[in-house]
């Protein structure tokens, strides 16, 4: 394939980034091997001195792993990036936001998921999803949820061991329904594990928190 | 087989999904269709059709082959319901010779979820096979007789819509259990008169045809015909919708968050009596911007307020860009600014002033509805040619950018070979000498291809300004594109100007200059543009021609907002003659156009030649949409079905609405989505 050549790199040229992006997904793909879990070779010898909060996300649609490291903090939210320059925002661990997946999840409201997942009881709610269609036009949706708990358990994540309440929650409209399930800790409500839906194409993302 | 929604040679009730652009290629009998059709709203649909039909005429002219070209369209009356089912009508080779000419009304129905079951009754072509005296007659005795001539064609019969006998047509498609296989079998009321009784293009032997219809998992359907019991035909079709790209949205890189700033306490502003602010904030917004795709002009900054003149230069929606550089300031800025000015510049063009308050983005960042939020919060208003105030510029001039590109020309649907092209090599450079003065052009080198192979000279009774097309194509020298020096300025509040002088396309240089008028917040605007042409020589070097003309429009556009754009031009063409052009847009709001046009003039139909009038569709596709990745390049094309001399535009370069457009009216506030990602 013939490349450009020009004088500044962004807005001249072929879309060569675009193509050898689009190049290397579909040999990764045909390639069909699922990427080493990062979480099996840690220790925590190998994450002494580093700073929290560090996440790992894992994206099982993609069968792919990246790790997420504080880029901003706004208000009570928190803004994490990857080496690939995606982001997820989070409050208390509940996503509210994706950026660079495609199909991402422009903005969500997570009070009404907070408070409940603080009191670790059965509640019913409504939650607030935003995103923007295929021609950036805003749709709005609005979720019916039920959040239950299945009860405490501990579960370990990189050598240290943290007791927890499994959390379901259920949500459902007309047109799609969705199942998140947090892993809080039963004292103070730190999320240390959690499934969560972002869109019908990104499918579901899977965070592991290794630092505080 | 027509390339539409449909059985196989009859068309069906139902409609493709809004959005829906698909091609389909169908041979059988040695007549090669090609369609494109584009689902145009819901339930109205549009169809081009591209036929080569072999053993049409004697050997010895264009190998007894025929190129015929042909419009259609659909729409559905009702939808399918529980009970009731889908109906439509529709026309077929409304703008033609006339050749697949015909109208139906028909209906289609699912009777168990797997199959679907279609009546219904046509006329023309859809009306030959057993017809019988037309129902319609009852109502007018005028409906009861169709004419046959066609003439030039390109203008549409509509006195012959509905008329002549009538005949019926029916149908069935059963989707069978195995994934993406469906069977279809039809009754075919098109009896093919011009190809089995005036001519022996095929032995029509039954009225019935059966289809194998197969969907592969990209899309991409693939049909085999048993047809009119004599016949094999085959079918492929392939689709995109603009309202679906693959990757689902941009996975472009994420944007800087907004650093907010301490609360509780007095931003101090000590720091604007630091003797070197304005260089280290220069430097520290030249580099961030660069990171963001952003390039700064040029900025002015007090202890409260900057205002900053950007330009984008890779996202594709201009709200990112936007956004984009307003998350920066937050990064940049000292705390005690709390009034962010953007402005956008295009080709030294000022578009709109946005205010937005620090505050504001610190507090809506996450918020559900921050979009919509910070959008009524923020001020749009016309952009000054100067910022206010004293200001930094950033640009060191002369600034210089060059590339080097493969280049590909196309020519389409000639007669002797509908499909023609060029490769080769361009060097494009540009210097931007002052604010709005550049400086450009683009030197082209054939590498190979078969453009020089068009060896008609097309008898025409108007001045030759288009229909030599192929004698710029003959010689393979390396040839000007473009040359040319463009004054880009700001005569007014809501003006633009523009001045161009030069080689301003392949056939002409000359000077052009052109005024707009379009407030920041409409959707409409008009311009005035003048041009002195001159014919240039047909090896594109520096040379012209004798032949030289005054042509010149008043443009008005309107962008509708319910999915359509619309521009009506009156004036002079370059032949001379005087009339209007009007085009109509179905634009979506990830930059995706597609569009038809038609200029009538005072040219008379017979003068004009073959088509009658000139016409055409043209398509916009942002190349950000193929892969996801941000992209301000767009890819344009304009494909006519006949290209003669009469309503023939200067094609110049840079036209002052297509670059300030998209930061004025609804389209800024109806992207506005995009701010925040």
């Amino acid at each position: 394939m013939l490349s450009a050549c020009t004088s500044d790199a962004p807005g001249t040229g072929l879309d060569v980034q675009g193509l050898r992006a689009q190049l290397a997904k579909r040999l990764a793909k045909n390639r069909g091997a699922a990427a080493a879990n990062p979480l099996v070779a840690l220790t925590r010898a190998k994450l002494a001195g580093r700073e929290g909060p560090v996440m790992i996300m894992y994206t099982p649609k993609k069968r792919t792993y990246s790790t997420l490291g504080l880029i901003g903090e706004n208000q009570d939210v928190q803004t994490f990036g990857t080496p690939t320059k995606k982001s997820i925002s989070m409050s208390g661990g509940v996503m509210l936001a994706t950026r660079g997946l495609g199909a991402d999840l422009l903005a969500a409201d997570t009070q009404a998921v907070r408070a409940a997942l603080k009191a670790a009881k059965a509640t019913t709610y409504t939650r607030r999803y935003r995103r923007l269609d295929g021609t950036n036009l805003l749709v709005k949706e609005s979720f019916q949820c039920s959040l239950t708990n299945a009860g405490a358990e501990t579960i370990e994540i990189v050598e240290l061991r943290h007791r927890v309440f499994q959390l379901r929650e259920r949500c459902e409209n007309e047109t799609s329904a969705f199942s998140n399930t947090y892993w809080a800790s039963v004292d103070n409500s730190v999320i240390y594990k959690s499934h969560q839906w972002v869109s019908r194409k990104v499918g579901y993302l899977d965070f592991y928190l290794l630092i505080d | 087989m027509f390339g539409v929604t449909g059985l196989i040679d009859m068309p069906t009730a139902e409609s493709q999904p809004e959005g829906e652009l698909s091609f389909s290629s169908t041979y059988f009998a040695g007549t090669l269709r090609n369609t494109l059709t584009f689902q145009i709203t819901p339930r109205l649909s549009g169809s081009f059709r591209y036929a080569i039909i072999s053993n049409w005429g004697p050997v010895t002219t264009t190998g007894g082959r025929t190129y015929d070209r042909s419009f259609d369209a659909r729409f559905q009356l009702v939808r399918e319901g529980k009970y009731r089912p889908a109906v439509a009508i529709g026309a077929q080779d409304i703008i033609g010779t006339g050749i697949y000419s015909g109208e139906y009304v028909v209906a289609t129905k699912h009777v168990t979820p797997a199959v679907k079951v279609t009546g219904g009754i046509g006329w023309g072509r859809f009306g030959s096979n057993n017809s019988f005296a037309n129902p319609l007659a009852a109502l007018h005795p005028g409906f009861a007789t169709r004419s046959a001539g066609f003439g030039l064609g390109g203008v549409p019969v509509f006195g012959n819509w509905f008329r002549g006998p009538a005949a019926l047509f029916a149908g069935v498609e059963w989707q069978t259990p195995v994934k993406g296989l469906a069977v279809k079998a039809e009754l075919s009321s098109d009896a093919y008169t011009l190809e089995t009784v005036d001519r022996s293009i095929f032995n029509r032997r039954s009225s019935l045809n059966f289809a194998l219809d197969y969907v592969l998992k990209n899309g991409t359907r693939v049909s085999g015909y048993y047809l009119y019991g004599s016949e094999l035909g085959l079918r492929v079709t392939v689709g995109l919708n603009p309202k679906k790209p693959k990757s689902g949205g941009s996975v472009g890189a994420a944007p800087p968050p907004v650093v907010p700033r301490p609360k509780g306490v007095i931003y101090k502003t000590e720091w604007t009596e630091q003797a070197d602010v304005s260089a280290v904030l220069r430097a520290n917004m030249k580099k961030l911007f660069k990171a963001e795709g952003l390039e700064l002009v040029a900025f002015s900054v007090d202890p409260y307020r900057a205002e900053v003149r950007f330009r984008n230069l890779t996202h594709d929606i201009a709200p990112e860009a936007i956004g984009r550089l307003a998350r920066l300031l937050t990064q940049i800025m000292p705390d005690s600014v709390e009034t962010f000015v953007l402005v956008p510049m295009v080709k030294g063009l000022a578009t709109v002033a946005i205010t937005i308050l620090r505050s504001d983005l610190e507090a809506l960042e996450h918020d559900v509805d921050g979009a919509e939020q910070i959008f009524a919060r923020a001020r749009f208003q016309n952009a000054p040619a100067m910022p206010a105030g004293e200001y930094i510029s950033a640009i060191s001039y002369p600034d210089f950018t060059w590339s080097v590109k493969p280049h590909l020309q196309l020519s389409l649907f000639d007669p002797d070979n509908p499909a023609r092209f060029d490769v080769g090599i361009k060097l494009e450079a540009k210097a931007e000498v002052r604010p709005g003065l550049v400086f450009s052009g683009a030197l082209i080198k054939k590498i190979f291809g078969n453009l020089n192979e068009n060896q008609r000279v097309t008898a025409t009774a108007l001045a030759t300004v288009r229909s030599d097309v192929g004698l710029y194509h003959r010689s393979s020298n390396a040839k000007i594109e473009f040359l040319t020096a463009e004054y880009f300025f700001q005569p007014g509040t809501n003006l633009y100007g523009r001045v161009t002088i030069g080689y301003l396309e392949q056939a002409f240089g000359g000077v052009s200059a052109e005024m707009l008028w379009q407030p920041v917040n409409s959707s409409f605007a008009i311009g005035v543009e003048v041009n002195f042409a001159q014919k240039r020589d047909y090896v594109q070097l520096f040379g012209f021609q004798a032949y030289n003309v005054v042509t010149g429009h008043v443009s008005a556009y309107w962008d509708m907002g319910n999915g359509f754009t619309s521009q009506v031009d009156v004036g002079r063409y370059l032949a001379g003659d005087v009339g209007a052009t009007v085009t109509i847009d179905r634009a979506f709001d990830n930059g995706w156009k597609v569009g038809a046009f038609f200029t009538l003039t005072n040219v008379p139909f017979a003068t004009f030649g073959e088509g009658s009038f000139d016409k055409g569709l043209r398509f916009v596709m942002p190349v950000s949409w193929f892969s996801g990745v941000p992209r301000t390049e767009t890819i344009a094309k304009v494909v006519r079905p006949i290209l003669r001399d009469g309503g023939a535009k200067l094609d110049v370069p840079n036209r002052l609405y297509g670059l300030v457009s998209d930061y004025h009216g609804d389209r800024l506030q109806r992207r506005w989505g995009r701010f925040w990602r």
